[in-house]
């Protein structure tokens, strides 16, 4: 392998494996960039998706005002192409985390990027979630809490396995853009050092990898979807 | 007097739409006795599920009193409102059973865990919790498919689990919204043997809300008939089905539709007939009132011939209602005392006058 590469592709082995722009840093620094902004982006998409799907018309709190609140910020959020978002955001990305550049200042513009995405999401797979067992919920007695997680939650859960997938391959786009800010990544390897110095290998070498990471993604993501699933199809 | 365990006083539930206000149910007030089946019929859009829906305030009513098993849970009378809210009104739902059209099981939970869910907040321990669903779906008739999922399971089978956890908490009171709407003929009849079997073992009042007439006659005791937010006709099962006197309620029983084809009968046997020698009548008697062999006395004792054009006979709750449609010929004064002779045997007798239809 290695002497293939030295062959046919030296410049993808000259990057190295450690070091600023070795390959491993760049995997590892798309992973944890993946990771954490998952994480926060979907705990706040959960959050929004929730709300909005709650105090919608007929929802179980229905609030004219909070949907508002939720929906417009959501909105407002998805509608700033996410490398416009990833300047735009920089002083609150300074007060997060203290700088402005680098791997974990990346994680303040990617959750904020994710996060709209999946509340829309959340919103579509929790409406799905029929009326008729809320209200068979509520007439054996539910409580607020048995609602959200025993009904909305765990009646939807394969579809939000589905949709979960489909924000991580779409976040793993995202941080592709990250290296703007000075992120690293594959992203960036691809850009930076592949494009920018017509090194085509490198290009291709980072985009597979990339490919790589959406493939596992997406068949994990297909398969728990189906295992949860128990609804009639 | 039996016990009164649902009343519904002066309820009304009105729906703002963009420009004009939707009565849903309009002024309607239902009284449930302990231990009735009480059957609400009418055609759909008639604000039946929204009026029973306020039993269990699923609907909050616009204004009115719901008083289930002695206690106020709405009230509004002007500006001044009661409800009951939180802990008090989910404590209170526990005590009225639900089931609907759709079953609206929770997919992803297995049979022994949607009974279960019912239980979550009782004073129950876990173990007992599954005890109590082994026990329900044994008395549904599913204790074999606890660890199932309800996509695996008939539609019956979906509705025999609604039923279980319908009752997980001990209700006095089952509500059944269409329950039996979406089953085929055969499930639609298990489930309702099994609601008036429960109502027998175990004093369920059954509150069933229905489009499907023959529900209300295998099981109900009083009904009611519901159309554009009212209730038009009320009365025992029986007296609805034989007195009927709303338009409504004799399309809903069917004798709108046997009278119309009867008369096409008589209209084709009396065709070349002297009309002046005959009496159409439309004779309705209920299983046990009739002990006497009518038709052979009344020509043996007043002379009269009797045909029949046309007969049907409906079990309402186990008891035979017959319909004939007959002309009786013979003398004038004959055929007179002829029906008085039917009335006084317990038979309810409507002249048909051929030319024009129904007359009383």
């Amino acid at each position: 392998m290695i002497n293939f590469l030295n062959k046919f592709m030296p410049t993808v082995v000259q990057l190295g494996w450690t070091g600023d722009l070795g390959w491993g840093t760049s995997i590892v620094q798309t992973l944890y960039m993946t990771f954490w902004s998952a994480l926060f982006g979907c705990i706040l998409g959960l959050l929004f998706g929730i709300g909005i799907v709650l105090t919608d018309t007929g929802g179980i709190k229905e609030n004219r005002f909070w949907f508002n609140v939720f929906d417009k910020i959501v909105s407002f959020f998805r509608a700033i192409p996410f490398i416009i978002l990833l300047a735009f955001i920089a002083p609150v990305t300074q007060i997060i985390v203290k700088t402005q550049i680098g791997t974990t200042a990346a994680l303040v513009p990617l959750s904020l990027g994710v996060f709209p995405f999946y509340a829309r999401q959340v919103q579509v797979a929790l409406t799905g979630v029929d009326k008729g067992k809320i209200e068979a919920a509520q007439s054996v007695g539910a409580t607020f809490t048995d609602l959200i997680f025993d009904v909305y939650l765990t009646e939807a859960r394969s579809e939000l396995v589905r949709v979960t997938t489909v924000t991580l391959i779409s976040l793993i786009g995202l941080t592709a853009m990250a290296g703007a800010i000075g992120a690293g990544g594959l992203g960036n390897t691809a850009i930076a050092y592949g494009y920018q110095r017509s090194d085509t290998a490198v290009t291709l070498v980072a985009t597979f990898l990339v490919l790589i990471f959406v493939l596992v993604v997406q068949l994990v993501g297909d398969y728990l979807a189906k295992v949860l699933d128990h609804r009639a199809s | 007097m039996a016990e009164k365990v649902i009343e519904l006083k002066n309820i009304s539930v009105f729906f703002k739409q963009a420009e004009k206000t939707v009565k849903a149910v309009n002024d309607v007030s239902i009284e449930v006795e302990k231990g009735d089946i009480f059957g609400v019929v009418g055609y759909s859009g008639a604000g039946k599920s929204t009026l029973v829906r306020t039993i269990n305030l699923l609907q909050k009513p616009t204004a009115g009193e719901v008083v289930v098993n002695g206690k106020t849970l709405f009230s509004k009378n002007g500006n001044k409102e009661t409800l009951i809210e939180g802990k008090e009104l989910r404590q209170a739902r526990r005590e009225i059973g639900m089931i609907f059209q759709h079953f609206n099981l929770l997919e992803e939970k297995t049979v022994s865990q949607n009974v279960e869910f019912a239980l979550k907040h009782s004073s129950l321990k876990e173990k007992q919790i599954a005890s109590r669903a082994q026990e329900l779906l044994k008395l549904v008739g599913l204790e074999t498919k606890g660890s199932s999922y309800p996509a695996q399971l008939s539609g019956g089978q979906q509705q025999r689990v609604a039923i279980a956890r319908a009752l997980a908490n001990n209700p006095e009171i089952l509500i059944s919204d269409e329950a039996t709407s979406a089953l085929d003929p055969k499930n639609t009849v298990q489930i309702l043997d099994l609601l008036k079997n429960l109502n027998k073992k175990l004093g369920l009042t059954v509150v069933l809300i229905t489009h499907e007439m023959d529900a209300v006659k295998r099981i109900a005791k009083k009904v009611a008939v519901m159309s554009s937010g009212k209730i038009i006709e009320r009365g025992n099962l029986i007296d609805i089905f034989v007195n009927a006197k709303q338009p409504l309620t004799q399309e809903l029983v069917g004798i709108q539709s046997q009278i119309q084809k009867a008369e096409q009968l008589l209209a084709q046997s009396t065709e070349n007939s002297d009309l002046s020698t005959q009496t159409a009548l439309h004779l309705t008697y209920t299983g046990n009132s009739v002990k006497d062999p009518v038709m052979t006395k009344l020509y043996a004792d007043y002379g009269v011939q009797t045909s029949i054009i046309f007969g049907n006979v409906d079990v309402l709750r186990d008891e035979p209602v017959g319909t004939l449609f007959v002309i009786v010929s013979g003398k004038e004064e004959n055929r007179q005392k002829a029906i008085e002779y039917l009335k006084s045997s317990g038979i309810k007798v409507s002249k048909i006058d051929l030319s024009k239809g129904v007359a009383q």
